[in-house]
């Protein structure tokens, strides 16, 4: 087993900017990302889905060129690029055959330089998105999530608020081009990642070169999100056509960057992350045969964001299910963990990572994060060998931290009347149609 | 990328390994010749149950350990049924590959196939029907796949159906077993950092003794789908249409021209499909091509979505004038360059990772018995012409081998589309 995971070379540009490195030679492609501040974290609760048009617009290519023929020029020549939206960043992301590395950096100069923003083609766009939002919208597996983050995190919250085809509709153009038109800054939070057949002396230089033509300017302000939950406990999205409940349990708050890192993920895998490995695959799918999947959820962003357990099950025995999860809740709050089980959590996470980074853009990726998380690549190292250093007590305690009193915002999808019975009335329960508009969901 | 090398066990299992040793990662994979094909009509489902089956445990390893060993090494592994295969795959430290030898090898000669674990695995195989069921979308396929298909085996879900699944019992799994997972029904792929003359040695360590048997296997039906016209009322929220192309079976294929046809068509957002379609004309929202390519005949389909009001067959006489456009030989050398750089660049960067080069050779030898078409496929297409692409375009394209299809949301009422109008001309 390798002892050292590969690196990536990190330079500060003076342009701004931090450039991320990786050489790979023996394939001869190059890959590039730029990330921008910005992204979901830049939707605001009176404008839905705008965010969701940026890099659409974007996507249609720099001025210059008729709608199409932008995209045909690059279909050509193998040079892939590509703008898309992230929670945190705004992406430009791009690849091509070494060969073509000087064209893929022109045509990235002028994209970003001079984005065409075609009006002509906003209406095709926007009656794309609802089109596809109305497909979407009836899919249960679809909503389960954005519902469940409405329901933890508030309607207010950048990170929650759903885009739907009613808020695609009422986007403005005009808002759309002044947001795209903040974007592109220099700054140091601005990571350019590079990577493949391409020498570190040769990246910086043109990264440098993509960077001279970004302005100087005010980054984009993004207000850090407040969590302002829903009231209720429980949440339910009445579908009667459905013989399943699906279902989030949320709680808690937990960020990247945390002292506790390694510990809580180890814990997160032992809960419900680490899929047949996990105590809640073992006992609602392998003993009670109660599900296909479930999984337990602990994102790592800048900001806080809840800890959630999820699924899906006959509705008859949802009841049932329920009480097997919160069972198996309180013996890891109570008990804790074994060291069997932890022994294959250490090694599962700790032997997997060295694997994953065959592509120069999972290493950048990862160095990238890291940095935003506060972490050099020396700390992050030393995360990786602490998985196989970790103690039981710390994962325990990791565990209770993210299951606290085994008490957590329940959000469901399913028939209604036949959930009721099977749940505890105690708790503040708000009901509606599954089909109810996100603006008309409950606060 | 480096050549792969072939073997093949006295027993008839063949093996197939790729040395890379970029990283310190390998891959293995066993492919089974066995899915929703060799079903019994009334058993359907019961190649999709009996994968599940396969991580219930086996002589030498209860029922959680396959998954727990593959972890505790840090590697995974998962498995998928189709209508003609079921392969099952890891992904591991390349250290551990003797450990992976010997779990598939007791898994695929020594499985334990017992009442008790069935019943509980029957559950969950439910659960995974039911979650597919209440998409409403995916729920309309399988319906629609039906419609065109009639009782081929390839128009029925690996999922199979509620009746059939709950019907199966252990004597039909086992039975399956042993009727269907033998070496000479089965190849395996092995690729990364690992040594071909190492393999070599595990392969007749821990497989050697796997008896061979005579495979019986129905007569395979070839796929005729419907022609003509179809019109449908599906749990769509928004209309489509689609024309639907008769494929004949992979052998009859030229299948370097029909990439070729399909990657010029339908594989970028400049090519026609996506280009006239969404972009210029705005018929649609969204647009596509799929050829599906399976060994007894296919489809190549090409379809939009799109909000209403409109006509589909305004749709419909669209997409037929892109095929006609190239019948009419109005594609020239230079399009088929800008397609075969695409590819190029595609196979170049699947290099990457060691499993799309495991895909891509074990699909190769799944679908041609010969594993070096896949590390052919660039010389392949680039050796297909205009008129080698145009001959198969024109059988292709006929009129007698095409289905129009309109599917019509179920939720849609009459006046719906009537309401459209209204409001796009009130508007106005």
């Amino acid at each position: 087993m390798s002892t050292k995971l590969p690196r990536a070379e990190i330079v500060r540009a003076d342009e701004g900017a931090t450039i991320f490195s990786y050489s790979r030679h023996d394939i001869p492609m190059v890959h590039l990302t730029l990330e921008f501040p910005g992204g979901i974290l830049c939707e605001k609760p009176e404008s839905p889905g705008l965010v969701d048009f940026v890099p659409e617009l974007i996507n249609e290519g720099p001025t210059g060129y008729q709608p199409g023929e932008w995209r045909k020029k690059l279909d050509d020549m193998a040079i892939r690029i590509s703008s898309y939206i992230n929670t945190e960043q705004w992406v430009l992301s791009a690849s091509c055959l070494t060969e073509d590395v000087d064209e893929m950096i022109l045509q990235i100069k002028q994209l970003i330089s001079r984005p065409a923003l075609p009006s002509s083609e906003w209406p095709r766009i926007q009656k794309a998105r609802c089109g596809s939002m109305r497909e979407s919208w009836a899919q249960p597996s679809y909503v389960i999530q954005i519902l469940a983050k409405n329901h933890t995190l508030g309607k207010n919250h950048a990170y929650a608020i759903p885009s739907y085809e009613a808020a695609y509709k009422a986007c403005e153009f005009d808002k759309i081009t002044a947001l795209t038109g903040k974007i592109f800054r220099r700054a140091p939070s601005v990571h350019t990642l590079i990577g493949g057949d391409i020498s570190q002396k040769s990246a910086n230089e043109k990264i440098k070169d993509i960077l001279s033509s970004v302005t100087d300017g005010p980054q984009m302000q993004i207000p850090a999100p407040v969590i302002n939950p829903s009231e209720a406990d429980i949440w339910i999205a009445d579908n009667k056509k459905v013989d399943q409940v699906f279902f989030v349990l949320s709680r808690g708050q937990t960020h990247s960057g945390d002292k506790d890192r390694v510990a809580l993920r180890i814990a997160n895998f032992l809960i419900g992350a680490g899929g047949f490995e996990s105590r809640l695959m073992n006992a609602v799918r392998e003993e009670a045969g109660g599900t296909y999947g479930i999984r337990s959820s602990m994102p790592e962003m800048g900001f806080d964001l809840p800890f959630s357990i999820s699924s899906f099950t006959k509705t008859e025995r949802f009841g049932e299910i329920l009480g097997i999860v919160n069972n198996e809740i309180r013996s890891m709050i109570e008990k804790g963990f074994r060291e069997d089980e932890l022994s294959v959590a250490r090694n599962s996470l700790y032997g997997s990572l060295p694997i994953s980074l065959n592509h120069p853009n999972a290493v950048l990726i990862r160095a990238s994060n890291g940095l935003r998380a506060g972490l050099s690549q020396d700390d992050m190292e030393t995360d990786w060998l602490a998985y196989k250093e970790t103690s039981l007590d710390k994962v325990n305690a990791a565990a209770r931290r993210l299951l606290g009193d085994g008490n957590f915002k329940m959000t469901l999808i399913g028939n209604a009347e036949k959930i009721r019975p099977q749940i505890d009335s105690t708790r503040k329960i708000e009901i509606f149609d599954f089909n109810l508009t996100p603006d008309k969901w409950p606060n | 990328m480096s050549k792969a090398n072939t073997f093949t066990l006295d027993n008839g299992l063949k093996f197939i390994v790729m040395e890379d040793h970029s990283s310190p990662a390998a891959c293995m994979s066993l492919w089974v010749r066995a899915g929703v094909c060799d079903e019994p009509a009334d058993k359907r489902g019961i190649a999709h149950y009996f994968e599940h089956m396969m991580f219930r445990g086996s002589l030498k390893f209860g029922p959680k350990q396959h998954t727990r060993i593959i972890s505790n090494m840090g590697g995974d592994c998962n498995a998928f049924t189709n209508y003609d295969m079921t392969v099952y795959h890891e992904t591991f430290p390349s250290e551990n590959i003797e450990k992976i030898f010997e779990l598939e090898a007791d898994r695929f000669m020594e499985l334990k196939l017992i009442k008790e674990s069935a019943d509980d695995e029957k559950k969950v195989v439910m659960e995974e029907f039911r979650v597919n069921e209440n998409q409403p979308f995916t729920k309309a396929l399988r319906q629609l796949f039906r419609d065109i298909g009639g009782d081929h085996p390839y128009a029925i879900d690996p999922l199979g159906t509620r009746e059939n699944v709950e019907s199966i019992t252990i004597d039909d799994l086992i039975n399956y077993y042993n009727r269907l997972y033998r070496p000479n029904n089965a190849f395996a792929v092995v690729c990364g950092d690992i040594d071909t003359a190492h393999v070599k040695d595990l392969a007749a360590k821990h497989f050697g003794r796997w008896e061979r048997s005579n495979i019986q296997k129905a007569e395979p039906q070839v796929l005729q789908i419907k022609t003509g016209y179809l019109k449908k009322k599906l749990s769509f929220e928004v209309p489509a249409t689609a024309l639907a192309f008769k494929l004949p079976c992979i052998k009859d294929l030229d299948v370097p021209a029909l990439d070729l046809i399909s990657m010029y068509l339908g594989s970028s957002e400049s090519s026609p499909v996506n280009d006239i379609l969404v972009k210029k004309s705005r018929l649609c929202v969204e647009a596509g091509l799929i050829p599906i390519k399976l060994m007894n005949g296919g489809a190549l389909v090409i379809f939009g979505a799109f909000l209403p009001p409109g006509s589909y067959e305004a749709r419909r006489n669209k997409m037929r004038e892109i095929c006609d456009k190239f019948i009419a030989s109005d594609v020239n050398s230079n399009d088929f360059a800008a397609v075969i750089k695409r590819f190029k660049s595609g196979l170049i960067s699947a290099r990457y990772e060691i499993v799309s080069q495991m895909y891509g050779l074990g699909g190769a030898e799944f679908r041609h018995g010969d594993f070096r078409k896949y590390e052919q496929l660039l010389e392949d297409i680039k050796s297909v012409d205009s008129s080698r692409a145009e001959k198969l375009a024109r059988q292709l394209f006929e009129k007698d081998n095409q289905l129009e299809l309109d599917i019509v949301p179920e939720n849609q009422k009459w006046w719906m589309p009537l309401a459209g109008l209204a409001f796009k001309l009130f508007k106005r």
